[in-house]
């Protein structure tokens, strides 16, 4: 039987083969066969991101993508993989850098988000879908958990690698309301069509919710969009995205900055410290980005 | 070295979908065990109603151990991750077995006892492996009347795992039997290996539920719809030992393709 491992605070993960000791403070997240903890090490104290499974060869491609990767300020860094043993099951994990804060998902649940913000998000987040597929890693699994607004760096950072896939291979791991496939709108693969569609639906319905029901439909989940109190130039951007499926990452940069000038929101008396901080912080990301793409064209 | 398989392997599954214990007919695990010796994989998600009461499906990992495949228990919404996962981790653990085999044979450790460092090469063979295998796959759903709300999820399900097969590199297509069959059978053949999603839908949408649960009929109907393709059958591991023994794909030193997922 497929074994969800559970592990309670306070316990001790020792490395099999390299000797590296980890307490567990909290549970983070779980999907799958896989639970991610808030770990520190021993002796050191240093807080750290441990993810854990009984799935060998989930663990190892993950850890493989992320230290290839190498250190970047928009995704984990991988520190420490081994072996171990939990409840006399064989584990497998790696331990990689904890980014402080909170996911899209808790962070549009506690309060509104601006949508000028939220429509920079979703351009920061295409920005680094690029930067990966560039060094041929493509992240699939776009969706509100998996973006977390660092506390330190003020930045938008990608985590979770475990649907990270190669160009035109099979999507494995998905969120259906994200999955083109699953509106019926093209294939399960790995491409910046994929990429895009899932980026305009998380936008969608981080604008305007209760969009995660796959069986209304694709035209009635055009309806909604069309209906709803965003301004033209989003919808239209939105619409025309979700539709014509296979349009470039660029585009969808470019076109999501555009609009995002466009949409009135530096006249609220009362901004929020917070709204500022992330604002100037995707406002530098998207000048990376433009000027990362300019480089490499 | 180029990815492709110079002779075909093939994979032959069964995913037993199920809410409860079977209640007429022989054991379902002997089932497993001869559809096994067969060559096929015969896997089981059961259904709970709520998270953690596993005692009822004992039998389903009794049936998934006979059948040399991976026993899952979930509850309904899980059912479309589930049975994708469940699809995904027997073709990989099959493939590892006889890999493993072979490992042990030559260095005399299994790929536990191998530091994590250096089975990395093997693991990353095993991945590739498992996406070009050409698969066959039937989905045994139990249609009992205890199903009768999980069935739209079920067949979404069923619809969606093809959508994911059909991704992969190596050729997939389904079948599909009901257990009971309707009509006072004890199991039906609702669909034929298909690679067609249209096709699969409207089979599917004639699946009513009702009736007892006879596993035992549903898992060997599903392991003829094999025998009807093709008569001669290999164990799985054997064909993937096979093609291992023969030097077929093994991972050559100095691949310079650093990213192989």
């Amino acid at each position: 039987m497929i074994k969800r491992i559970n592990i309670e605070p306070g316990t001790v993960i020792r490395g099999r083969w390299y000797g590296g000791e980890y307490r567990v403070i909290a549970l983070l997240g779980s999907g799958g066969t896989a639970r991610v903890y808030l770990v520190e090490d021993i002796p050191g104290g240093d807080r750290y991101a441990l993810k854990l499974s009984t799935d060998m060869a989930g663990i190892d491609r993950e850890y493989r993508i992320l230290a290839r990767l190498g250190p970047m300020d928009y995704i984990p860094a991988v520190l420490y993989r081994d072996d171990c043993r939990v409840g006399g099951i064989n584990c497998y994990f790696f331990v990689m850098t904890y980014f402080e804060g909170e996911n899209l998902k808790r962070v549009c649940e506690a309060k509104r988000m601006p949508p000028k913000t939220l429509v920079k998000i979703a351009a920061v987040t295409a920005g680094i879908c690029l930067w990966l597929n560039r060094r041929g890693v493509f992240y699939c699994d776009i969706k509100p958990e998996n973006l977390v607004l660092d506390k330190r760096g003020g930045g938008l950072c990608l985590v979770d690698f475990g649907g990270a896939v190669k160009e035109g291979e099979a999507v494995v791991q998905f969120t259906p309301a994200f999955d083109r496939a699953s509106w019926g709108r093209g294939q399960r693969t790995a491409d910046e069509g994929y990429q895009g569609f899932a980026i305009l639906m998380m936008l969608a319905e981080m604008l305007l919710g209760g969009l995660r029901d796959t069986g209304m439909g694709f035209d009635a989940l055009l309806d909604t969009i069309d209906k709803s109190q965003l301004s033209k130039g989003l919808k239209k951007v939105i619409i025309k995205g979700l539709k014509k499926d296979c349009q470039s990452l660029e585009d969808l940069i470019n076109s999501l900055s555009n609009t995002a000038d466009l949409i009135p929101g530096g006249k609220q008396r009362r901004r929020q410290r917070l709204d500022v901080a992330i604002n100037l912080a995707l406002l530098a990301s998207i000048a990376f980005f433009i000027m990362v793409i300019a480089v490499i064209l | 070295m180029d990815g492709k398989l110079k002779t075909p392997m093939q994979l032959r599954e069964i995913i037993v979908i199920t809410d409860g214990r079977s209640n007429i007919g022989d054991s379902p695990a002997g089932a497993a065990r001869i559809a096994h010796r067969k060559g096929i994989i015969v896997n089981t998600i059961g259904i709970t109603d709520s998270d953690g009461a596993e005692e009822p499906f004992v039998e389903l990992d009794g049936i998934a151990r006979a059948g040399g495949g991976i026993c899952d228990i979930i509850p309904l919404p899980r059912l479309g991750y589930s049975v994708q996962m469940v699809t995904r981790q027997s073709i990989q653990m099959t493939i590892e077995r006889a890999v493993s085999r072979q490992l042990q044979k030559i260095t005399g450790c299994s790929m536990e006892d191998i530091p994590p460092d250096s089975r990395a090469r093997v693991l990353e063979y095993i991945q590739r492996l498992g996406d070009e295998v050409d698969l066959k796959c039937v989905v045994a759903l139990d249609c009992s009347g205890s199903m009768k709300n999980k069935i739209r999820t079920a067949k979404n399900s069923i619809q969606d795992l093809l959508i994911s097969l059909k991704a992969r590199k190596g050729r997939s297509c389904l079948g599909m039997v009901a257990f009971p069959g309707g009509d006072g059978r004890d199991s039906r053949v609702v669909s034929t290996f298909t690679d067609n999603f249209e096709e699969l839908a409207v089979k599917l949408e004639g699946i009513k539920a009702g009736g007892p649960t006879p596993t035992y009929a549903g898992i060997m109907l599903s392991s003829r719809l094999f025998e009807e393709d093709n008569p001669r059958l290999y164990p799985a591991e054997m064909i993937a030992q096979r093609q291992i023994e023969a030097g077929e794909h093994l991972p050559q030193g100095g691949n310079e393709n650093p990213f192989i997922l």
